[in-house]
């Protein structure tokens, strides 16, 4: 995973969620993507010892459903960024009458910091 | 029990009296009853319809008790408890009673027997419910509720304009299935769909829930379009038509949930695409669709109401939604994190959580029913839900890049609220029977066959791969402080322009006409002048001489035309 500092501060390390401290460096990000592998290899494994079934024939293809989801997410990347190259605007596109470029109300917000 | 008295009634008379209410402690309590309240009135009725009574000739029902209408009110009811936890710590009465009177509406409509009932409940869901819009006080809110009521309203009013045209052509008023045809059934459909969010009728959602306030927003999420499901399930159960749409539903909002910046409005997208899955179900109309439809809309109202909660709670704490002032949130808000993540694994599908055993059951039913294309399509979207929702939103908030934001973990209602969602999530999930003995048809269906189980794990895993390698190479649309133009821009920017070009023409040509008309004017004001004013022919004196020539000359001509 990108854009995250590898360091932890000691006060990081005093904060509720600490024993997740590391999953968005980098090196935590390489350990979840060949967990994610396994997993996958894992799971593909099984249907070839135990054969499945669905309702179609594509069903039956080896893994159909791990590279269907692939493909999709591929294309579905790509048409977001089309989508995003055709209608992305600025923030305050529609001015001061939505709520896109104005900030949350005080009032109906506790803004406090954790203690650590 | 008394003719008048319908589920709807103890929201409304608690909403009076909240104001009577001492806040804090008191309040918060009275606020937890009402649903409980709520559900007594229809809780253990066998089915029938209670408290019809004759209105100028109409049959009026005010509750019909069956099972679309328990688990709807029962869904409704329990949620709108859930909602009152998390509003805990709130202290406007506005709000409040906003709260009650839309979810009261709600539920009102739910268990209405009768197309005039549905309409007053279905008016009284936009009337209440822009109150916790304009609750966030500002002008940006306060324009985006106007077009939310209007939209809204507007429902309404095809509604009524649906019902007039369906009683003239049938006689009654009674809320049952109808066959797509005539107008008064298009119209009626057309008003059903704009508050279902169908496609391009769909924005009001997507501008107005992300401009409530923390709370309205959870609260918004889980009434109108869900009562919308349930009037499709009512009212056109088996329309072809709707699995056209519901795929068209399903499938376009993936990009925009793909490159919003703003969580809330990523949620939005979320539950128009779930609610894409939910039309499906209704258009096959099968008892197995039917119930899919119901189970899913049960599901969706708690996994995404703990989405909206979870994203609500960092925006309490953070003060803001935008994925790009966040990240890293898994250090300081740990329990909110293990919320949404349940709500993400719900979302996706997951098995043992609510998404799983709910979705199961509309994609089986286009597979039974051997519509390939159908099922390949819900198929796409739930990779892109997985994607957009399961994945994405919870990377943004409490992973990815650190935004260096260390917020408080949520109030503790807030927290009682997502904890008791999120069990109830893989409670479903867990035990899918107990839902599944709510549904309106009696179907058989086992969700966990053991190769069901692997291929929907196969799926989510695959796609998790995809995701985490996508990011680790920053191959996804990145989020950015941006607004996605949608179809509003057809009525917020193209719209007015024409208005403008379309003014500025008029009163170029009310110029142009103008101008040659007073020229005329005055061409002809000068002609009459020339002839009658002090130096034209007519004023002139003539000598008495004259006219005595003149009087002559006429006697003259008389006598000789006496004589021809």
């Amino acid at each position: 995973m990108t854009g995250s500092s590898d360091k932890t501060t000691t006060n990081d390390k005093a904060l509720p969620g600490a024993m997740l401290l590391g999953i968005d460096t980098a090196r935590g990000g390489r350990i979840v993507t060949w967990l994610l592998v396994l997993i996958c290899i894992l799971l593909a494994a099984v249907e070839f010892v135990w054969p499945l079934h669905g309702y179609f024939e594509i069903e039956d293809q080896p893994v159909f459903y791990g590279w269907f989801g692939i493909l999709v997410c591929i294309a579905l990347a790509i048409f977001a960024r089309i989508i995003g190259a055709i209608l992305k605007r600025r923030e305050d596109y529609y001015g001061s009458l939505s709520v896109s470029a104005e900030e949350h109300p005080a009032f109906d917000l506790a803004q406090e910091k954790a203690d650590a | 029990m008394p003719e008048y008295y319908t589920p709807a009634l103890a929201y409304i008379a608690a909403a009076l009296l909240v104001p009577f209410v001492p806040k804090g402690f008191l309040r918060g309590l009275y606020l937890l009853l009402v649903p409980v309240a709520g559900v007594l009135i229809f809780w253990g009725l066998t089915p029938g319809t209670y408290n019809a009574f004759n209105l100028m000739g109409m049959q009026i029902g005010l509750m019909r008790v069956d099972a679309l209408s328990q688990i709807f009110g029962l869904a409704f009811s329990l949620a709108a408890m859930l909602a009152a936890l998390y509003a805990w710590h709130l202290r406007d009465t506005v709000q409040q009673v906003a709260t009650l009177l839309y979810a009261g509406s709600a539920i009102g409509a739910v268990f209405a027997a009768d197309l005039i009932t549905l309409f007053v409940f279905w008016e009284g869901t936009a009337i209440a419910s822009v109150f916790l819009i304009w609750a966030r006080r500002t002008e940006g809110s306060f324009a985006a509720g106007m077009r939310y009521l209007v939209i809204q309203i507007g429902s309404g009013v095809i509604l009524i304009a649906g019902i007039v045209l369906y009683y003239r052509e049938m006689g009654t008023i009674s809320f049952t299935a109808m066959e797509l045809g005539s107008p008064a059934t298009w119209t009626i459909l057309a008003a059903i769909g704009i508050k279902c969010a169908f496609p391009f009728l769909h924005n009001w959602m997507h501008d107005a829930y992300p401009s409530a306030t923390v709370t309205g927003t959870v609260i918004l999420s889980i009434f109108t379009t869900k009562l919308a499901v349930y009037a499709l399930l009512r009212g056109f159960p088996g329309t072809e038509l709707l699995i056209y749409i519901g795929v068209a539903m399903a499938l376009f909002p993936i990009a925009f949930a793909l490159l919003e910046n703003d969580l809330r409005r990523v949620l939005t997208y979320s539950l128009n695409s779930q609610l894409g899955f939910m039309v499906v179900g209704a258009g096959i109309g099968t008892p197995l669709a039917i119930n899919g439809a119901a189970a899913h809309a049960v599901a969706s109202i708690f996994y995404q109401g703990l989405l909206f909660m979870a994203v609500g709670a960092i925006l309490f704490r953070t003060g803001t939604a935008r994925a790009t002032a966040l990240g890293g949130l898994y250090r300081t808000m740990p329990l909110t994190m293990i919320f949404c993540l349940v709500g993400a694994a719900s979302i996706s599908a997951l098995p043992f959580t609510s998404g799983f055993v709910s979705k199961s059951l509309i994609l089986s039913a286009a597979g039974y029913d051997k519509m390939f294309y159908v099922w390949l399509a819900l198929l796409a979207a739930s990779t892109g839900a997985i994607l957009h929702t399961g994945l994405r939103l919870p990377y943004l908030a409490f992973f990815g890049s650190d935004g260096s934001l260390r917020p408080k973990e949520a109030p503790g209602g807030m927290l009682l609220a997502m904890a008791l969602t999120a069990a109830l999530c893989i409670l479903i999930g867990v035990f899918p029977g107990a839902l599944y003995a709510l549904l309106p048809n009696d179907v058989k269906y086992e969700p966990y066959t053991f190769s069901h189980t692997i291929v929907q794990l196969q799926l989510v895993a695959f796609v998790a791969l995809a995701f985490a390698w996508a990011v680790g190479r920053g191959l996804l649309p990145k989020a950015e402080r941006s607004t996605i133009l949608d179809f509003d821009w057809t009525y917020r920017r193209l719209l007015p322009s024409i208005i403008r070009g379309l003014r500025r023409l008029a009163g170029a040509v009310w110029d142009r006409a103008s101008r040659n008309i007073n020229s005329r004017l005055d061409n002809l004001v000068a002609a009459v002048f020339q002839l009658h004013g002090p130096q034209g022919p007519i004023a002139r004196t003539w000598p008495t001489g004259a006219m005595v020539m003149m009087v002559a000359l006429l006697l003259g001509m008389t006598l000789v035309l006496t004589y021809l």
